[in-house]
């Protein structure tokens, strides 16, 4: 029972990242109906950049976190405008292998300069653990936790409480009104491109200060954020947060009830069985 | 009558012919074991893309889990040879069969999801697939399978002195798969599979049985994925989830052909002879540093093809084709 | 009063919103209907609820006398019952020639027989010319035929048109009352859905009024363009008085 509390608690502390992570994508996929199946390694991309700047510059993770959001919503326009515009007048099949090829190109210029060994950010401000009852938590993964929770707040505020942001929801709602109403679509999508990819690269700093960096430490985190955003609704941040949260969870007591080898499998076998019964996700629209 | 006449004009028979006198033609000239290598290699995943084209190029359903099908397969038939001594040459019937009925058990559901969310599905049952295969230890779990190492005879399916016989099997493979795209393409299924691909909801309209289309289409396809993965044991004779089962796999099988041309029937045939070749040289040219080199030129390459000839390489020849003319 | 389409009590809620309350009328073999009524009147539901896009929540439709109630579109369309769209919807990459064929699939034995009953269904369109081109270099007005021909390819016994007027220029317009003319002196039953009043009525033998979700009249055209209700739910009360 402890062993399973245990589990849950530290797969929720991971869920939260995860969430952060995956709204970023449900923006994506909202705002311009695009899955960025190169997801998962923007998060890669996020780690290396944290991870060189506590070894190269001496920069404790939550001190380089503003850098690391920033450089990767710059990354994300740059994307957005070199490969993402150009093909999406083009057929879902072009979009679809646009980004994948991207997330192939990210992933072997990483192992081609930082080859493929483990890599793993040393000493940082926080250690340690702390015990809540029968459980014990990291302090490293309590402090990503919360900063994943208020950069989520965050995200919520930007979204919910700016024209900016209203100007986003109107364009993921409709793109022909939004266009009508005055809303310049292309900058909105490259709005989209910057703030979903910052939200990876939040999510990249976080899980880098106990997290091992290696060039394919996206794979596993890209697939579960496809599978955590159709799950939670698509269209849906605060489903994608939800499935996030939940994914972390069960992916982490399964390991334990079941068996370790099946950790990742349960999550998928989740996501078949909600989009069979229920094709628009938990909280999708429509 | 127009159109049977049409179909035996010399000119559409040409380009075929010759392509096959060069296939026929490039182990003898080119004899190294590298060499030989690289064709079997160019055949075995211009039979996978072309398998693929069938679902993914005509019916526009992308999978990214081909290496299901193809997995079924090699585990089939092994299996038969390794428990029960059967051939691998009826064995790769029984795994096309299996294969066949894998797709239409993971169609029923998956297809009543479009796009984004069909793809990620296929993905999702692919590596569950391969996690199940990995740790069921009755079929050799994370070991994986040897297969016997059996005196060189055809019935036996190995060949031990040279590869020229698995590359003549491959080509004999492929050229079945074409002959059963061109089949499927000029008849009444293979105008509904592209019904399908441009407007589901059309093509309901005017009679279409939509999912009994697409089934069809998946189990057609797995087979003949099915038929190269038996092929796979045989060349290699080991087996094991991450060799047979790997979403990098499903990608490369689905990249063969949109890179080739998706839809077209040659277009995975092309794709295979550029990608295949450029992987195996980078890779033993730079490969094995464990550098990813050939991931940037493959990662390069895709971005480069969708952005710049979304229609693939198939398109670009029709391209150069019409200047030419024009010319 | 059995007509070969038969529509009885069909009901549908979206949500709060009551899209299609009771709505019953039959259609005569041979007959070209037209269903009215403002936009947002429940007209393309109720398309959308008899050709099995949509299942209603009450209600009945029968078809050459046999319940097709929640039959699949593609069932319907094999039984002779077959619809065109209010946006268009051609298989774009194909060639005009290719889309007609597909209709054409349903009843030809083979592509052979398909093909040349194609070019026939191109031909009554008027789009003969176009056989070659592909369905996204047409024009709206090309898209629309070529949609109507890939439907008649099928060959119907009833064709529920959607809005196949809206968009055209006068002269399209002229021409498309035209051809829908001419395929009743086919034998064809045709409902055709608009919201323009004018287009309707000279070529209908009989309408249908929607308003809101119900029926608010049934009639022959002159009889129902006379109608105080109609009026009202066209032009607002201000005008029935007048």
């Amino acid at each position: 029972m402890e062993v399973i509390a245990q589990s849950a608690a530290s797969g929720l502390l991971l869920g939260l990242i995860l969430a952060l992570s995956a709204a970023g994508l449900a923006l994506i996929w909202g705002v311009m109906d695009i899955v960025n199946f190169a997801h998962g390694d923007f998060l890669m991309l996020g780690m290396f950049v944290t991870f060189f700047a506590w070894s190269l510059l001496g920069l404790d993770p939550l001190v380089a976190l503003p850098g690391v959001i920033i450089t990767l919503a710059l990354v994300g326009v740059v994307v957005y405008f070199a490969v993402i515009r150009p093909v999406l007048r083009g057929s879902v099949l072009a979009q679809i292998f646009a980004t994948f090829g991207l997330g192939i190109l990210l992933r072997g210029l990483a192992q081609f300069f930082f080859t493929p060994e483990f890599r793993q950010v040393g000493t940082t401000s926080v250690s340690g653990s702390v015990a809540v009852g029968p459980v014990y938590l990291g302090k490293p993964e309590l402090v990503a936790a919360t900063g994943a929770v208020v950069v989520s707040v965050l995200l919520f505020g930007l979204l919910n409480r700016t024209t900016v942001g209203t100007a986003l929801r109107a364009t993921a709602e409709d793109r022909v009104a939004a266009e009508l109403m005055g809303i310049d679509t292309t900058r909105m999508f490259a709005l989209a491109w910057a703030i979903g990819t910052g939200c990876v690269g939040a999510a990249a700093g976080l899980l880098a200060i106990y997290f091992p960096v290696f060039p394919d430490v996206g794979a596993v985190f890209g697939l579960l954020g496809f599978v955590t955003v159709a799950l939670g609704g698509f269209g849906s941040i605060a489903g994608a947060m939800l499935a996030g949260v939940l994914i972390g969870v069960m992916t982490s007591v399964a390991g334990v009830v079941i068996d370790p080898a099946y950790k990742f499998a349960v999550a998928y076998a989740l996501y078949l069985v909600v989009l069979v019964l229920r094709p628009r996700g938990l909280l999708g629209r429509g | 009558m127009a159109e049977r006449l049409r179909s035996l004009r010399p000119r559409r028979v040409a380009g075929p012919a010759f392509a096959l006198a060069i296939a026929i033609a490039y182990p003898f000239v080119f004899s190294s074991p590298v060499a030989v290598n690289i064709g079997v290699l160019v055949l075995l995943f211009a039979l996978l893309g072309t398998a693929w084209n069938l679902l993914g190029g005509y019916a526009g359903q992308i999978s990214f889990g081909h290496a299901v099908f193809f997995g079924t397969g090699a585990y089939a038939s092994t299996l038969l040879l390794t428990k029960l001594g059967i051939t691998p040459w009826v064995g790769m019937f029984a795994g096309a069969a299996l294969a066949a009925l894998v797709a239409v058990v993971a169609g029923l559901p998956t297809f009543r999801l479009a796009g984004h969310y069909f793809a990620i599905a296929t993905i999702v049952v692919a590596e569950i697939a391969r996690t199940v295969v990995r740790n069921t230890d009755a079929i050799g779990g994370a070991r994986g399978l040897f297969l016997p190492i059996l005196p060189t005879a055809a019935i036996n399916y190995e060949f031990h002195e040279t590869r020229m016989p698995y590359y003549f099997i491959a080509l004999a493979l492929l050229m079945s798969s074409l002959v059963v795209t061109v089949l499927v393409e000029r008849r009444r299924v293979g105008y509904y599979l592209l019904a399908i691909r441009e407007d589901a909801t059309a093509a309901r309209s005017v009679g279409v049985r939509v999912l009994r289309y697409k089934l069809a289409a998946a189990a057609l396809s797995a087979a003949l994925t099915a038929l190269g993965g038996t092929f796979y044991a045989q060349y290699v004779l080991f087996i094991d989830a991450d060799s047979v089962f790997p979403l990098s796999l499903s990608i490369l099988i689905a990249l063969v052909a949109i890179l080739g041309g998706a839809g077209r029937t040659y277009g995975p045939l092309l794709g295979a002879c550029l990608l295949i070749p450029l992987a195996e040289i980078t890779r033993i040219q730079l490969g094995g540093t464990g550098r990813g080199t050939d991931l940037v030129i493959y990662g390069a390459l895709i971005v480069l093809i969708s952005v710049a000839q979304p229609g693939g390489l198939v398109a670009l020849v029709d391209r150069l084709r019409r200047r030419l003319r024009a010319a | 009063m059995s007509g070969l389409l038969e529509i009885a009590g069909i009901t549908k809620h979206f949500g709060g919103v009551l899209a299609n309350d009771e709505v019953s009328f039959g259609v005569p073999e041979g007959a070209i209907v037209g269903l009215l009524g403002p936009n947002g009147a429940g007209k393309t539901t109720l398309f959308n609820c008899v050709t099995g896009y949509l299942r209603a929540d009450a209600g009945t439709v029968r078809f050459a006398g046999a319940d097709v109630t929640a039959h699949s579109t593609a069932e319907l369309a094999r039984r002779g019952l077959v619809r065109t769209f209010q946006v268009v919807r051609v298989f774009t990459d194909l060639s005009a020639l290719d889309n007609v064929l597909i209709g054409a699939l349903l009843r030809a034995p083979d592509v052979r027989v398909a093909r040349e009953r194609a070019s026939a269904a191109l031909e009554t369109v008027g789009l003969a010319a176009r056989a070659a081109v592909r369905a996204r270099d047409l024009t709206m007005a090309e898209r629309k035929r070529l949609e109507l021909a890939r439907a008649l390819a099928t060959e119907p016994r009833a064709l529920l048109l959607d809005e196949v007027m809206s968009g055209l220029t006068p002269r399209e317009v002229a021409s498309a009352v035209a051809l829908v003319r001419s395929l009743r002196e086919r034998g064809l039953t045709i409902v055709l859905v608009e919201h323009v009043l004018e287009v309707v009525m000279p070529l209908a033998d009989r309408v249908v009024v929607l308003d809101h979700g119900r029926k608010i009249a049934e009639g022959e055209p002159a009889a129902v363009s006379r109608d105080r209700a109609v009026i009202e739910a066209y032009l607002g009360p201000r005008f029935a008085h007048a």
